[in-house]
């Protein structure tokens, strides 16, 4: 599929695009905040990605590849627009197993991630949300590996410190 | 794994339930590139119409303005700085009047020019009867 994409084949270019749109979206969400500027940035990311197909040397994973893409769409965006104030919107998840001390807690662990400098949050979302390895966060977020590490160890130790203890630790 | 990486484990399931509100595909291979595309080849013929405008506007004016003139090198203006000479003096001593005709003695007759005049024999043309 790779291949007949990028040869110019439009089938593949759309099944290569339905496979990204949604990590995409996840992606720049994540980093920016407002669904109508994530996709914009998702449709920008998908445009750059045509573009680029034919270079593509298949080095990483194509979804890796991408990610980096949209990564650097919502970089530039944030250079050149407003400050974001809340990036992050993921709504915790709704099930009935779900006891309601931990919805607290996700709630105020995402607000955590909110607040993060941009790199550290950039690298939260590629490695636990998008279950990307240690390696293609790096390549996605065009960065050393050791530099992926240390930014992940300040933001996991930010989160440590700010983040409440449990009810039953606390009493 | 420690607790923190668990929450965030708990947090992506609320992150992968987030869609692409649309299809991307469609939007992008459809709709966008012949927008884009119509927009650019606009966008070129704008500029190229400013173009062609300012050219007209501003090429009687420049080829007034800015052709370079050949440098004109004047033959007189060297003449004209030459100074004017000086007016000869006028010779003092010298009568104006004419010599009397005394003073050089008898002239040798000079002979009428029609006496010395002859005319050359004609040449004699050559006949038929010859």
């Amino acid at each position: 599929m790779i291949q007949a994409a990028r040869s110019g084949d439009a089938t593949a270019r759309a099944r290569v695009l339905a496979e990204l749109q949604d990590p995409w979206f996840r992606v720049c969400l994540s980093l920016l905040g407002r669904r109508d500027l994530a996709r914009e940035a998702t449709q920008e990311a998908a445009m750059r990605c045509l573009r680029q197909l034919p270079g593509f040397a298949g080095q990483s994973q194509l979804r890796t590849w991408a990610i980096g893409i949209a990564i650097n769409v919502c970089r530039e965006m944030r250079r050149k627009g407003p400050a974001i104030s809340r990036p992050l919107l993921i709504e915790p998840a709704q099930r009935p197993d779900v006891r309601a001390e931990t919805v607290e807690r996700q709630l105020w662990l995402r607000q955590l991630i909110e607040a993060l400098p941009a790199r550290q949050r950039e690298a939260i979302v590629l490695r636990f949300f998008e279950d990307l390895s240690l390696e293609e966060t790096a390549q996605a977020m065009s960065c050393a590996l050791g530099t992926v590490k240390a930014t992940l160890h300040q933001a996991l130790r930010a989160l440590r410190q700010r983040i409440p203890e449990p009810i039953e630790e606390r009493v | 794994m420690s607790e923190l990486r668990e929450q965030l484990r708990g947090l992506r399931a609320g992150y992968q339930a987030i869609d692409y509100p649309g299809d991307l595909a469609a939007e992008i291979l459809s709709d966008r590139r012949p927008i884009l595309l119509y927009a650019s080849w606009s966008a070129l013929a704008a500029v190229a119409a400013i173009v062609a405008v300012v050219l007209l506007l501003n090429v009687p004016r420049r080829g007034a303005d800015s052709v370079p003139m050949a440098p004109v090198h004047s033959v007189l203006a060297d003449d004209a700085l030459r100074p004017i000479p000086s007016l000869p003096e006028i010779p003092t001593g010298v009568s104006l009047v004419p010599p009397s005709m005394q003073e050089y003695g008898t002239l040798a007759p000079v002979p009428p020019s029609y006496q010395s005049f002859s005319l050359p024999a004609f040449p004699s043309f050559p006949t038929s009867s010859n």
